[in-house]
């Protein structure tokens, strides 16, 4: 009981818990993604943006706790305790990093709103990839009322996800 | 065809001309009349023949006291899963199906709901099953007027795959050695011993109870592109290598070759353990 206390106060109290939008871009349903790992929530629920700028920066303050080697993936243990992946783009791990920048190491600490990755957005998508980018919360199950903002036009660091 | 038994009044037995004996459904069918008259034809409902003697005996033990609304319902979800799966079912489904629905109902009535810990595993993996328990469960609250929860349609699902595999289980694998070996190269692996009572332990093995159980129907998940696979090895690279050993085991004993998909599953389960 004190423990699930301590956990509520630990998350901020009664304030609700934001996730930012960590691109720019048009926020859709996990459902309109043409890949079953997220359409169907398999590795949890969240929502998508289709990036109209080719920079991520972190969504929540907390430790890089995953950068994938090809770069077009990350996860993030946020300082509350959600784990945020983000996920540029389908099949782009075929591009083994081509395209792709990292400004920071698995590891590492990372402030809210701080430059990530950066990726070629034209080039990309000229090979014929979908640049649609799932912001995932891994560990779902611990939020059971959490809610997600699409179907609209979104600023880098706009709430996306309330837990 | 004249009446060979009467088990109740919806419910007679009678041999057919082959010598076989058979059950037969129909309200009043078996009501006002004796054994050895003639079966009032226009009052069948259905006519269920089972293989073994054994099995109709079991039958005929369990209509003795299920209402006539019970076994219509679980006979017309047995005739959908048929047609919609599309897969010769065992008979005994009929007694096992039947059976789990009349219970699931009383307890229902009497306010025991069990929650099914293998819930979400059964959407995923019995994705077709579970359409039907869902169909069932729909099914039920229209013949019978009882709302049972989606745990059921669960349950109902892992009837409905018990009697796909005890079809195709034509040659028998050690299950259990399957299961334990997955746990012995975990343990191995990560020189740990992981907590046998906790959930996640239990769902570990259930499943690898269910990938033996699609390794034998030749079921195997396979989405085909799907980053899925990618992820997983990406987030969990420790768990994923112990999951490939796995995968390599299962090809060296059974030569069966575990997909992509079903490697990435099984990571995500001994990751669930470690946590």
């Amino acid at each position: 009981m004190f423990e699930a206390w301590k956990k509520h106060l630990k998350r901020g109290g009664g304030k609700k818990e934001e996730i930012l939008a960590p691109v720019e871009g048009l926020a859709v349903p996990l459902s309109e993604v043409k890949d079953p790992a997220f359409s169907q929530e398999i590795l949890g629920k969240g929502m998508a943006i289709i990036p109209s700028k080719g920079r991520i920066v972190a969504p929540v303050s907390g430790v890089l706790s995953v950068m994938f080697e090809t770069m077009h993936a990350v996860s993030i243990t946020a300082d509350n305790g959600a784990e945020v992946m983000i996920h540029v783009g389908l099949d782009t791990v075929q591009l083994k990093g081509e395209g792709f920048q990292s400004f920071k190491k698995q590891g590492e600490r990372v402030k809210e709103g701080e430059l990530l990755l950066k990726f070629d957005l034209e080039g990309i998508k000229a090979k014929g990839y979908d640049l649609v980018t799932p912001v995932i919360i891994l560990n779902t199950m611990e939020y059971p009322n959490m809610k997600s903002h699409v179907g609209k036009q979104i600023m880098e660091l706009e709430p996306i996800i309330e837990l | 065809m004249n009446i060979d038994k009467i088990i109740n009044n919806n419910i007679v037995t009678a041999i057919e001309p082959d010598g076989k004996e058979v059950v037969i459904m129909g309200r009043g069918i078996g009501f006002g009349t004796k054994a050895g008259r003639p079966i009032a034809e226009n009052k069948i409902e259905k006519t269920f023949r089972l293989d073994s003697q054994n099995s109709l005996d079991q039958f005929k033990e369990l209509l003795v006291k299920l209402p006539l609304e019970h076994l219509k319902a679980s006979a017309e979800i047995i005739a959908y899963a048929k047609s919609v799966l599309n897969r010769t079912l065992n008979q005994n489904i009929y007694i096992t199906l039947t059976d789990h629905i009349n219970f699931a109902i009383h307890r229902f009535k009497e306010n025991m709901v069990f929650s099914n810990p293998i819930l979400s595993e059964i959407k995923t993996f019995y994705k077709e099953e579970y359409l039907v328990g869902e169909y069932a469960v729909a099914l039920i609250e229209r013949s019978v007027g009882v709302r049972l929860p989606v745990d059921e349609a669960g349950f109902i699902a892992m009837h409905i795959v018990n009697a796909e595999l005890n079809t195709a289980m034509n040659k028998t694998m050690d299950m259990t050695k399957l299961i334990q070996n997955g746990v012995n190269i975990v343990k191995e692996f990560f020189s740990m011993e992981p907590d046998e009572g906790s959930l996640n332990y239990q769902r570990f093995i259930t499943h690898l109870r269910f990938l033996a159980q699609r390794i034998l129907t030749g079921e195997l998940l396979n989405s085909g592109n799907t980053e899925f696979s990618n992820i997983i090895a990406g987030m969990y690279p420790k768990e994923y290598e112990c999951s490939l050993k796995i995968k390599e085991f299962i090809f060296e004993s059974y030569h069966h070759d575990v997909t992509e998909e079903e490697t990435a599953y099984l990571a995500v389960h001994i990751k669930r353990m470690r946590l």
